[in-house]
């Protein structure tokens, strides 16, 4: 079992917001619209917002998870319910899962950052570039730093929201009518293809016990999660209204299309700013997921948070070597989706359930 | 921070840099079509080390686009960069005959190129518009062009132009893509015409006046000109002399709402169309009474008429045309739940449909005399 | 007894043997012999002779207790062995024996070297007080005591360096200072074991929390004033002896942005400035870099009105953008360089031929290109804004590995950079104290003492950035309090 970290690691309550917000918004929101366009049609916004309607019922949970017992973050917890070795076995299938997540944002990044400025660039040398400043920043960081550069690279990046309404200048907001159209499969599948993009609450099973004030928690984490839901719905309704469906669908970063029309007297083509900027945005990513994988390394093998970053580092770094072409990355991404799908929309519930239910059978035992 | 330096050292030079003097600077494009080959100018800008700026424009026939590319490299001692381009400019007959859905295509599938780069129409050629020497003050033709088109923008006297605008409507079911027609007076291009297109395929031009009247019906606000010649009898009450030509009045939109109504999908698609327009008088040709509230409305009556005239004659062209540029296709697809509607059914039903067009004009001031 | 007096004047007269203008004057006085062992470099002449000469042969009956008791001295001491009467005489003191007696009696006739007080040179201010501090630490503690007279105001002594002894001074208010800040800073001057310390901006680098850093991390200044308003909030001061300078610990990144002229001005203009400040610091840092960048990456982004003006100009220049953006930023960092090394005035004239005549040729002999001139003028301004020279200099450096991540990887080279600088900023600490904050942590509280100002009734606490043990300043009620009309 782990031991909870004491004041001098621990963060205020209200960098949950920032945590969890930071966490989610990653690589996913830059083309998120296509992806839920494709299943939900002009219904895509709907998609997104249902989406976050469950994301908030679910961190709801966790926080219900974490509070009800004595086991204040996931991998103790695993070891609580499953007992040592299938209790390991889940533990390991989590820090997969942040592995993935982790390299998926490598690749995404570094294939975004070749296609539209660097075409030349080897794929290598952006991932290598990538790891080395996770690694540089959580040597000698820990969790205190994350939660800081989270804090400070949402409020760096957080204007350009302010752009993002000014493709509405072409809008054609009938693209949007008519309302409802979509069949609840087609609107389930909506649902499932936004995981990917919404991802990212789960670090609340990690960063729980690192928090002073454990009861604002929830507050905050609902609150971050309802600007992402935000975030994400207006970029969807704005990529609906702004493309022709057709168009749409074969946009594959609409986001960062639509800014390709924004231009002010002194820069022509904004985009070439919000790639360079997004690395800033991608930046809590790569260190939450990071720091997550340490702790569980610190959990499965009991080792030193520093080794783990150097071993976590390095897989992760050959895990994105084997990668090449656009298409198989796609398929990671979808995969690593499909995966975060289950481990964080679904499993939350479950483990609620199991953890109530041996916490009843210890009690009764007594 | 040690290996950071390392890894630099390591990646320096992956990365090829494109030096802006070193760069080629392409500022317009234009292609044409000759017989099966695609033929095509460009201007290129070149910086002057001394003295002001020159402009060349280089020419090159070739079978594809990325060809003609390769074929206009071996003329120049720079790297092509097609990252500043601004306009493109596409021949009439090539519009016509072949479209020009596969050229666009490439531009906005190049990252380099901005969706803000502008679309025309070169009559009779594109490489007539290219070449033409007189450019104002503007140091290459391309800047001229793009501030031309940049210009008739702003004042509404066009109503689209950009790449983003023509894919968007050229993938939009039920509705056609317009770009400008330039055409060359006194070797200098000028905008006179609005092109219009079925898909990508160009089919027929329409006036700027006229198409005045399709960024009025296709948008919500505007803001423009309109110059427009009513019969004497119609403001008869106002005038002081009673007779005389035709009166001119040219009035300044100052806000417009439109609304257009599917009413009824069978036997044909009926729509109604409801303009309400507040204006400003700024001319009136014939010398006239003092206009006040209880006869404002005679000059407003008149001028209803005289602009559903003139819309009515322009849809009628549209539909000969077979052109779609107000998007009546798009209103009904999505009014009409669970509708995959295709390009050829609209335009099936578009041929038969019927539009039925009320103008609501309001003077709202007639400048500082009455 | 005679025997060991003797013994006693040799043993200090061979501690100081190597010091020619050592003098061991003998007296007769009353049948008793007095010795009296000065150097005569250090003492004040008229001070020796009639305060302690003359008094000692007006003496009836004399002795050390007694000379110690009526000698009309400020600062007299006994010394018990002959080595710490040597380094007293070392400091300026005469030392007094007397036949038969064992021990000794030292008399402080020191006069120190010592300028003026004059006007504040590297840190000037338009309004406000004028005066800087000096190299004695005496006349310094004196301005401080002039400036603060809270009775709380602690002024705590330590002696660093083994060879050659400083005097150390940490001040700060009792009740306010963090009691664990104070800790820290008496602890790592003890902990310091070394053999000499030259002036505070070496002894600023000794406590440093991060040594391969290279930013700042306390903020040195000359400014009585500011000394006083960093400790009335807080703040702990360490004065050290021989040295203009004091330091000013713990210190955030944006101190080093403030001047106290923020505090003069009215609330308006100095939010104003600090943000032309911050705006001329930012600019300062990047501006060369995304010239580079753009130039050498992404000219798509240069819009059409500037293309030709920055296109023209750089068609003469047959170096790629980064050499061009080196080679200009190392021009000015001479010019820079060379006329802090010359004389006042002849340093400005060398600034502006310098700074005229090399740009207007180098531009026309197709160097460098104008828009460059201009950008890296700029940027020289930008970094001369930061009111902390040490800060300036940090800025002005940073821009160079900044350029290079320019010319490697365009735009994303120069984002790289930022992020590497905001995590590292992140990691920063003073005094063990985030490097920061208000910033991060957040204090929303502080912002209006870190990056804009308010007027004055909004500062009715405290900065909680320097854990102050009581924060409150006056009350915000009265302070809020409003009026009716005609009341």
């Amino acid at each position: 079992m782990m031991k909870t970290p004491n004041e001098r690691l621990s963060v205020n309550a209200y960098l949950v917001f920032f945590l969890v917000h930071t966490a989610q918004i990653g690589l996913g929101i830059v083309g998120v619209q296509r992806v839920i366009f494709v299943e939900a049609r002009q219904d895509a916004w709907i998609a997104v917002l249902i989406s976050g309607l469950w994301i908030h019922l679910i961190v709801f949970v966790i926080c219900q998870t974490l509070k009800s017992s004595e086991h204040d973050n996931i991998f103790s917890l695993h070891t609580f319910v499953y007992g040592r070795v299938l209790g390991w076995i889940m533990n390991a299938a989590v820090v997969v899962y942040f592995l993935m997540a982790y390299t998926s944002i490598l690749l995404g990044y570094v294939e975004m950052a070749l296609t539209w400025m660097y075409p030349d660039f080897p794929l290598w040398g952006g991932a290598l570039i990538l790891v080395l400043l996770t690694v540089y920043a959580l040597y000698g960081g820990g969790f205190r730093l994350v939660a800081g550069v989270s804090f400070l690279t949402f409020f760096m990046a957080i204007w350009i929201v302010v752009v993002v309404f000014q493709p509405l200048k072409y809008a054609e907001w009938i693209h949007l009518l008519p309302i409802l159209e979509a069949t609840p499969k087609q609107m389930m599948n909506g649902v499932l293809k936004t995981s990917y993009t919404m991802l990212g609450f789960e670090v609340l099973y990690i960063i729980y016990p690192f928090v002073k004030e454990k009861e604002r928690v929830h507050r905050y984490a609902q609150l971050g999660v309802l600007l992402t839901t935000f975030l994400v719905a207006i970029v969807t309704v704005i990529a609906i209204v702004f493309f022709s469906p057709k168009q749409l669908d074969v946009t594959i970063w609409a986001s960062l299309s639509m800014f390709t029309i924004v231009k002010f007297p002194f820069i022509e083509r904004f985009e070439y700013i919000v790639i360079p900027l997004w690395l800033l945005v991608i930046l809590p990513n790569l260190l939450l997921f990071m720091w997550a994988m340490t702790r569980g390394g610190k959990a499965l093998f009991h080792i030193k948070q520093k080794y783990g970053l150097f071993i976590f580092a390095c897989l992760s770094f050959f895990v994105a070597m084997m990668f090449e072409k656009r298409a198989t990355i796609n398929e990671f991404i979808d995969q690593v989706g499909w995966y975060g799908f289950w481990l964080s929309f679904v499993y939350p519930f479950f483990l609620y359930v199991f953890v109530r239910m041996k916490t009843w059978a210890k009690g009764s035992a007594k | 921070m040690k290996w950071f330096i390392v890894v630099m050292l390591l990646l320096s030079g992956c990365v090829s840099p494109r030096v802006l003097e070193r760069q080629g600077i392409i500022t317009a494009t234009g292609f044409d079509k000759k017989g099966k080959m695609y033929e095509g100018g460009s201007v290129m800008l070149s910086f002057k080390k001394m003295g002001s700026s020159m402009s060349e424009v280089i020419e090159a026939t070739n079978k594809t686009s990325k060809g003609f590319r390769q074929d206009l490299e071996a003329q120049t001692s720079h790297d092509l960069g097609s990252g500043q381009i601004r306009v493109v400019v596409y021949g009439k007959e090539l519009a016509e005959k072949d479209g020009i859905f596969g050229l666009t295509d490439t531009l906005q599938r190049d990252a380099n190129i901005g969706s803000l780069v502008y679309l025309a129409v070169g009559e009779p050629s594109a490489k007539q518009v290219i070449k033409s020497k007189k450019h104002e003050d503007t140091p290459d033709i391309g800047t001229y062009l793009y501030r031309l088109i940049e210009k008739n923008l702003r004042s509404e006297s066009l109503l689209a132009a950009t790449l983003h605008e023509f894919i968007h409507s050229y993938y939009d079911v039920g509705k056609d893509a317009v770009l400008p027609c330039l055409s060359v007076r006194d070797d200098k291009p000028i905008i006179e015409k609005v092109a219009l297109f079925r898909g990508d395929k160009f089919v027929g031009t329409v006036r700027l006046d006229e198409s005045f009247y399709i960024k009025m019906l296709s948008s919500e606000y505007n803001t423009g000109l309109k110059n427009m010649t009513v019969s004497r009898e119609d403001v008869a009450p106002l005038l002081i002399k009673k007779k005389g030509k035709k009166v001119n009045i040219v009035i300044n939109e100052i806000k417009t709402k439109r609304k257009i109504k599917l009413i009824s999908q069978k036997p044909t698609p009926h729509f109604r169309v409801t303009v309400n327009m507040q204006t400003e008088i700024l001319e009136i040709s014939d010398k006239t009474k003092p206009i006040m509230k209880d006869n404002v409305h005679i000059l407003e009556r008149a001028i209803e008429k005289q602009m559903k005239k003139e819309i009515d004659q322009l849809l009628v062209k549209l539909k000969r045309y077979e052109t779609d540029p107000i998007g009546f296709g798009q209103i009904y697809d999505h009014s009409v739940r669970k509708l995959q509607l295709t390009d050829k059914q609209w335009l099936q039903l578009y041929k038969d449909a019927r539009i039925d067009v009320d103008v609501n004009v309001s003077i709202l001031r007639t400048g500082t005399i009455d | 007894m005679w025997f060991s007096k003797k013994n006693r004047v040799d043993e200090v007269v061979k501690q100081l043997a190597h010091s020619p203008d050592f003098m061991c004057r003998r007296i007769e006085c009353k049948g008793k012999a007095v010795s009296v062992l000065f150097l005569s470099n250090l003492i004040n002449h008229a001070h020796l002779q009639q305060n302690v000469l003359a008094f000692i042969h007006e003496q009836e009956h004399i002795s050390i207790e007694q000379l110690a008791r009526c000698l009309p001295i400020g600062a007299v001491s006994i010394c018990e062995t002959e080595k710490e009467m040597a380094s007293y005489i070392r400091d300026g003191w005469a030392g007094i024996y007397i036949e038969k007696e064992k021990r000794g009696l030292v008399v402080n006739i020191a006069e120190k070297v010592e300028r003026s007080l004059e006007k504040a040179e590297t840190e000037s201010l338009v309004l406000g007080p004028k005066m800087s501090f000096t190299e004695s630490i005496d006349t310094n503690i004196r301005i401080l005591r002039q400036n603060i007279t809270d009775q709380k105001l602690v002024t705590e002594k330590m002696t660093i360096g083994v060879r050659n002894p400083l005097d150390v001074r940490v001040v700060y208010i009792e009740d306010i200072a963090d009691q664990t800040n104070v800790q820290t800073v008496k602890q790592r001057l003890t902990e310091l074991q070394i053999d000499e310390v030259i002036d505070s901006s070496i002894l600023a680098q000794l406590l440093d929390d991060h040594a391969y850093t290279i930013f700042p991390q306390y903020l040195l200044t000359e400014l009585p004033d500011r000394l006083a308003y960093s400790l009335m909030k807080g703040r702990i001061g360490i004065f050290v002896d021989r040295s203009p300078t004091v330091i000013i610990c713990p210190t955030t990144f944006f101190s080093f942005f403030e001047t106290t002229e923020d505090v003069y001005l009215r609330w308006t203009m100095s939010t104003v400035l600090r943000a032309v400040r911050m705006l001329g610091i930012f600019a300062s840092i990047f501006l060369s870099p995304l010239y580079v960048a753009v130039i050498t990456y992404h000219y798509e982004v240069i819009p059409s009105a500037l293309l030709l003006t920055i296109g023209e100009s750089r068609s003469r220049v047959p170096f790629p953008p980064v050499i061009e953006a080196l080679f200009l930023e190392f021009m000015i960092e001479l010019l820079r360089e060379a006329g802090a090394r010359l004389p006042t005035k002849v340093g400005q004239t060398m600034g502006i031929v310098g700074g005229i005549v090399l740009g207007q040729a180098a531009v026309e002999a197709g160097f460098t290109s104008n828009v460059l001139i201009i950008i890296v003028a700029l940027s020289a301004l930008g970094s001369f804004t930061a009111p902390s020279y040490e800060m300036g200099a940090t800025i002005r450096i940073l821009r160079f590995p900044i350029i290079l991540l320019a010319a490697l990887w365009g735009l994303i080279g120069i984002f790289i950079g930022v992020s590497l600088l905001l995590i590292h900023l992140l990691k920063l600490t003073s005094l063990g104290r985030p490097y920061l904050s208000p910033m991060y942590p957040f204090r929303f509280a502080d912002m209006k003492y870190a990056l804009i100002r308010l007027p004055i009734k909004f500062y009715n606490e405290r900065p909680k950035t320097n854990r102050p043990q009581n924060s409150r300043r006056f009350s915000w009620r009265e302070a809020m309090k409003r009026k009716d009309l005609d009341e």
